[in-house]
């Protein structure tokens, strides 16, 4: 009886609204076939034994122990927090700097605002593969000559164990730097100057400026692309697929790159799929923590 | 209501049914005939080799009228294979690396062809090497060609620049993995490139040291008689063989600095006069094709000798059947393969089809002279291809003679299992010894062994 009247209201709702239902209906159909159907199709198939993609044989957890046990397992998942904590050290606050400087400044805004966000149109392929011939190790390395130049050694930069993951995130983060920039940008333009002119009549500087009008108006912004940056680079796998392969010693793989080895290189999809559901709730976990802190905020 | 539903509802199975539709490949045409699509197909911007195939297609129907080729221009890549695969839309005909052969096989991606082979008479001439390759169960899934024997090319510009060639300029080639050290050696001091590069990254690191580690004497693994598989080499020759390639790196100094080198890389630094020497299948026509390099400077030995012995991998291509093809398909796909050349017999038709590949081949520059050392085909086919190699060979033989000879190496397949996961494993080893002087072979050799069994032994045992 309830499922009827739940039917009932269903319908009325979208009787009401048919025209913007029919317009929303495009997206919908994208959301199910391209997120929702793989999301569920995918998390169904990773409890079965596979041929050809179909199910041959429950296998229970199976699949989820193979992944969860394996030696590789921790480092990859290690690495990969390594590839967020150096995301935040490395790339969170240039965007909200540069947003600043271009939001004060008077000349050359365009001119900079297009500068920074050019990167972000090479693809990313492209950029890895020219940060990697930066990063090039000995004498004929890009970045070896410059610093050649100086009377420093050459580094072997990627080479290094150490120091993979940060450089791959300077590589991230000289890419994907202009469009974080834009949003900050336009959020500043949005702050009402008056507020601005008050603070120079009542004799405060940049400084005071910043902590007192723009970080208000820019923290929840800050807070939700804090969250988008998390989850963009709990995913990473072209940059270091097309810079390291996951090398040296397997300190840059991750577990997006993980993914893909499972499912193209050793042709084993079960595995594939349980470590993607691994990976889609460790960040629907950090979503959740994201909303909750959002609604703090807000309070 | 209800019938608002069941429209829905027969929307959805309609648009289920034409997306299943499209999964498959059409098996028959109207006419009754048997349709095959075949992979590789040449582009547009290949008129010559499109113009060569359609020749073919013309010979084929003259014999066989009951066969419908149909081109598909995708050729393998791993990329591209598992969905198309999975979705049904592979070509019913496709070739592959002999390196992929198993994981295809395991994972159902390929029809079993054993009948089809028995009745075009190709079964008996699978060596058993070959067998180790497509057979799985006692049945054979794959039909390999362009099989051919791992040797060390060299980069005949270095050695001459070096010192390093005789009075008719053909290099002197090491003939032990001492003497490869030594020669990289002598090269990197005269002439400041690299003596040798190995590729180290993309599984193609641990691909290339089995031929290292096999001269040491590593036994990889072992099954017992309860069929229980057992990993074997953290053993004293395996840590030698990679004690070996760190010594390359940190004793003689003969690698390149860079230690992320897969196979395009590897042939651009040979190409390019930027490494003298590099484990590869005879003639990798990249050199030529992408690189651009001259083809004298191409030459090729028999892979150096260790300890334990000359060992070689085996490499080529293998031909392939959709898994969804029909019995009718897979003997129309032999024929084809037969129209083609690819068999293991000869007569005047097959061996036109050979001149023509080999006359194309000179025709597009690229390098032709040297001789098959699989023992795939019987002696009439291989004198008579031998013949024509040298008639259309383009660069002085004698720079190849030695890798024909191919004297006292063992070519081996695979290991037979998860050998793509041992090879990324190893990868591991090896990016750890070039880039860190202080990593412990033993160490890294141990923990390989175990994380070999753990995460993949132990599973199918």
């Amino acid at each position: 009886m309830k499922l009827k009247e739940t039917h009932k209201s269903v319908i009325k709702t979208i009787k009401i609204n048919w025209k913007q239902w029919i317009i929303i209906l495009p997206s919908v159909l994208l959301f199910y076939f391209m997120v929702w159907r793989p999301i569920g199709v995918g998390t169904f198939l990773s409890f079965f034994k596979l041929q050809n993609y179909k199910p041959v044989e429950f296998t229970g957890l199976q699949n989820y122990k193979d992944v969860l046990f394996d030696t590789l397992f921790l480092k990859t998942l290690k690495n990969t927090a390594s590839y967020v904590i150096w995301s935040l050290i490395i790339g969170f606050f240039p965007p909200v700097i540069l947003a600043v400087m271009i939001n004060e400044i008077v000349h050359g805004k365009n001119f900079l605002k297009f500068s920074i966000y050019l990167p972000v149109i090479v693809p990313s392929i492209a950029a890895s593969l020219i940060w990697y011939f930066m990063y090039q190790a000995g004498d004929g390395g890009f970045l070896n000559m410059i610093i050649g130049k100086f009377g420093i050694a050459p580094s072997a930069w990627l080479q290094n164990q150490k120091m993979t993951i940060p450089l791959i995130i300077v590589s991230m983060t000289w890419r994907g730097c202009g469009s974080t920039m834009i949003m900050y940008l336009a959020t500043l333009q949005g702050i009402n100057q008056e507020l601005y002119e008050a603070v120079r009549i009542d004799g405060g500087g940049l400084f005071r400026r910043f902590i007192t009008i723009t970080l208000p108006h820019i923290l929840p912004v800050m807070l939700l692309l804090l969250i988008r940056q998390i989850i963009g680079v709990f995913q990473v796998m072209v940059e270091p697929m097309t810079m390291t392969g996951g090398g040296p010693d397997n300190a840059s793989v991750s577990l997006s790159l993980q993914i893909y080895n499972y499912a193209f290189t050793y042709f084993q999809p079960e595995r594939a799929l349980a470590l993607g559901v691994i990976t889609f709730f460790l960040l629907i976990g950090i979503t959740i923590f994201y909303f909750m802190a959002d609604k703090k905020i807000g309070e | 209501m209800l019938k608002k539903i069941i429209c829905v509802l027969l929307s959805a199975a309609t648009v289920s049914m034409c997306l299943a539709a499209c999964g498959q490949k059409e098996q028959a045409d109207d006419s009754g005939k048997t349709v095959i699509s075949v992979g590789g197909w040449p582009s547009d911007n290949q008129p010559e080799r499109k113009a060569q195939m359609e020749g073919y297609v013309s010979k084929l129907n003259e014999k066989y009228p009951d066969i419908k080729i149909e081109p598909d221009e995708w050729t393998y890549d791993t990329n591209s294979f598992v969905p198309k695969a999975s979705s049904g839309q592979l070509p019913t005909l496709y070739s592959t690396y002999l390196t992929e052969i198993k994981k295809i096989i395991n994972a159902g991606y390929c029809a079993e062809i054993t009948d089809e082979m028995k009745e075009a008479g190709f079964y008996d001439w699978l060596t058993p090497t070959m067998k180790d390759l497509v057979e799985k169960d006692g049945k054979i899934y794959g039909m390999p060609c362009g099989i051919y024997v791992m040797g060390l090319t060299c980069n005949t510009k270095l050695f001459k620049d070096a010192g390093l060639t005789d009075e008719n300029g053909v290099p002197v080639f090491p003939k032990t993995y001492e003497e490869l050290a030594k020669t990289a050696s002598i090269i990197k001091e005269k002439t400041g490139k690299a003596g040798l590069i190995l590729p180290t990254i993309n599984n193609c690191g641990g691909w290339h040291f089995m031929n290292i580690a096999w001269s040491y004497g590593t036994k990889f693994m072992e099954q017992d008689s309860d069929g229980r598989w057992t990993a074997t080499f953290d053993s004293p020759e395996a840590i030698a063989a990679l004690q070996y390639v760190k010594d390359l790196k940190w004793k003689y100094n003969v690698l390149p600095d860079n230690a992320f080198v897969d196979i395009p890389e590897m042939q651009k630094c040979f190409a390019t006069d930027q490494a003298a020497m590099y484990f590869s299948a005879p003639v990798d026509d990249a050199l030529v094709e992408t690189y651009s390099m001259p083809i004298d400077r191409y030459s090729i030995a028999p892979m150096p000798a260790g300890p334990a012995g000359r060992y070689a991998l085996t490499g080529g291509m293998c031909y392939m059947f959709n898994a969804n093809s029909t019995k009718e398909q897979i003997g129309a796909g032999l024929k084809w393969l037969e129209n083609i050349g690819v068999t293991p017999f000869v007569n005047e038709e097959i061996l036109k089809v050979t001149e023509d590949g080999y006359r194309l081949r000179q025709q597009e520059g690229k390098i032709v002279g040297i001789k098959s050392v699989s023992d795939w085909g019987n002696a009439e086919s291989k004198k008579a291809k031998s013949k024509l190699v040298e008639k259309y060979a383009n660069i002085d033989r004698r720079l190849v003679e030695q890798y024909e000879d191919n004297d006292n190496v063992t070519s081996k397949a695979e290991e037979p299992m998860n050998s793509q996961e041992l090879y990324k494993i190893l990868d591991a080893c090896i990016q750890s010894v070039l880039t860190d002087k202080n990593a412990d072979p033993a160490e890294l050799i141990k923990n390989a062994n175990s994380d070999f069994q753990k995460n993949y032994l132990d599973k199918i045992n």
